[in-house]
């Protein structure tokens, strides 16, 4: 806001000095063309410079001073209205230009907060769901009974349930990926940018089947981390300053203890 | 002045990580090259942290990464190459690779890598390596000379320049 109230008393500034220039140059012109019409014709020597009666004509500097001038300020007067009017108008399309920005801007950091918690809760099923899946891997049963029919549901709904989840962190990403697009021209480019690192180092994890059959979440730890980094960013975000608050980027214990301090 | 005062006035994110194992590519794929130690500065292990393989970034800015594997083959005679790149958020960083070809397991080198790269906090950073081939054991060598100190497998330095 301030830069922008700077703007405008530039504008006003720039607006009277142009209006003063028109009057000036108006009455300059003028004043000279009166004063070559003046020196052509004769005129009475008793009468004085500016006098006005009926047997005197009126002279040059009379001319400038009674018709020009007030001609002149009545024209600078009218362009001044006009000028500022338009600037009225000017100023009420910034403002809500301005206003629409900032409404933009609270909108994408609340979506892009509800979204990225979204998927640090869906990065957490997805660990879950294959550690569920591993402990049903390695139960003990008997072939042929009760036991390995359980077992085997256990594995293969567990396992369809992690290409789910899979699929719909993708679908998250896609979602968070589109909302910080669409929002990319009213955040910082810093936001923007920690954003999509999150987003690309996410999109890149893999659930990787090692050779004993077991499910693993690779990196799970490091992406929990770089989530949690970029939710304290998000939530540093005053929505009556419309600005990210200077996080103490070194402070690892305040993280641990502040910020979600349930998520698995 | 006092050594709180001293951490105090540190504003820069740097550290310095190595690793004291033989690490070779069992795969043609590119591995991930792990660090198992981090050296303790002052307040370096609280700027940059690190998980195996993942150096994490704790402050937003311009860094410049400085590499030194040291490289080795353990069998074979025949000429083979062997690539060490810089990966940012598991996306490969450009124009970042560095290669050398070995011959055979007498040959030891150190082949720097360096970059200057933006990045954020929570960012990771990865030295992946891949070589031409899987079965000659190539890859970084960790030594421990006699009466001297350890050849780490590789030293990484990173220093916040901004």
């Amino acid at each position: 806001m301030p830069s922008s109230l700077s703007t405008k008393k530039q504008v006003h500034k720039s607006l009277l000095t142009k209006t003063l220039l028109v009057f000036f140059i108006f009455v300059s012109s003028t004043f000279f063309i009166h004063m070559s019409f003046a020196a052509t014709g004769e005129r009475d020597a008793s009468c004085h410079v500016l006098e006005i009666s009926e047997h005197c004509d009126l002279s040059g500097i009379g001319h400038l001073i009674y018709g020009d001038l007030m001609v002149g300020g009545v024209l600078a007067l009218f362009f001044h209205h006009l000028a500022h009017k338009n600037q009225v108008r000017i100023d009420k399309i910034i403002n809500s230009n301005e206003e629409h920005r900032l409404k933009r801007k609270d909108f994408a950091v609340f979506h892009l907060k509800s979204q990225v918690t979204s998927m640090l809760f869906n990065l957490g099923r997805i660990k879950k769901t294959a550690e569920f899946y591993n402990d049903a891997l390695k139960s003990d049963y008997h072939p042929l009974t009760l036991e390995e029919k359980e077992r085997n549901w256990k594995v293969r709904t567990l396992n369809e349930r992690i290409k789910f989840e899979e699929e719909k962190l993708g679908r998250l990403l896609d979602v968070i990926r589109s909302t910080l697009v669409g929002a990319q021209d009213v955040l910082e480019p810093e936001v923007v940018m920690q954003t999509d690192g999150v987003i690309t180092f996410v999109g890149e994890m893999i659930i990787e089947e090692q050779q004993d059959g077991t499910m693993e979440f690779v990196k799970y730890a490091v992406s929990k981390k770089k989530v949690l980094y970029l939710l304290e960013k998000l939530k540093s975000y005053s929505a009556v300053m419309h600005t990210f608050k200077k996080v103490e980027e070194n402070i690892e214990n305040e993280l641990n203890t502040s910020v979600y301090p349930n998520a698995t | 002045m006092d050594l709180t005062q001293q951490v105090r006035d540190i504003r820069k994110a740097f550290g310095q990580f190595s690793s004291s194992k033989t690490q070779v590519c069992n795969t043609l794929k590119p591995i991930e090259i792990e660090f198992d130690a981090q050296e303790d500065v002052l307040e370096a292990t609280q700027s940059i942290d690190f998980d195996k393989g993942d150096v994490i970034i704790k402050k937003s800015g311009i860094y410049l990464v400085i590499a030194g594997p040291q490289i080795a083959k353990l069998r074979g005679a025949r000429n083979r190459w062997i690539d060490f790149w810089l990966r940012v958020n598991n996306v490969d960083l450009p124009n970042s690779n560095v290669r050398r070809v070995l011959t055979d397991s007498q040959e030891k080198d150190v082949i720097p890598m360096n970059a200057v790269c933006p990045l954020n906090r929570g960012d990771t950073l990865n030295i992946m390596m891949a070589a031409e081939t899987e079965g000659e054991g190539m890859g970084i060598e960790a030594l421990q000379p006699d009466g001297e100190p350890t050849i780490p497998s590789i030293i990484l330095t990173l220093v916040q320049l901004d």
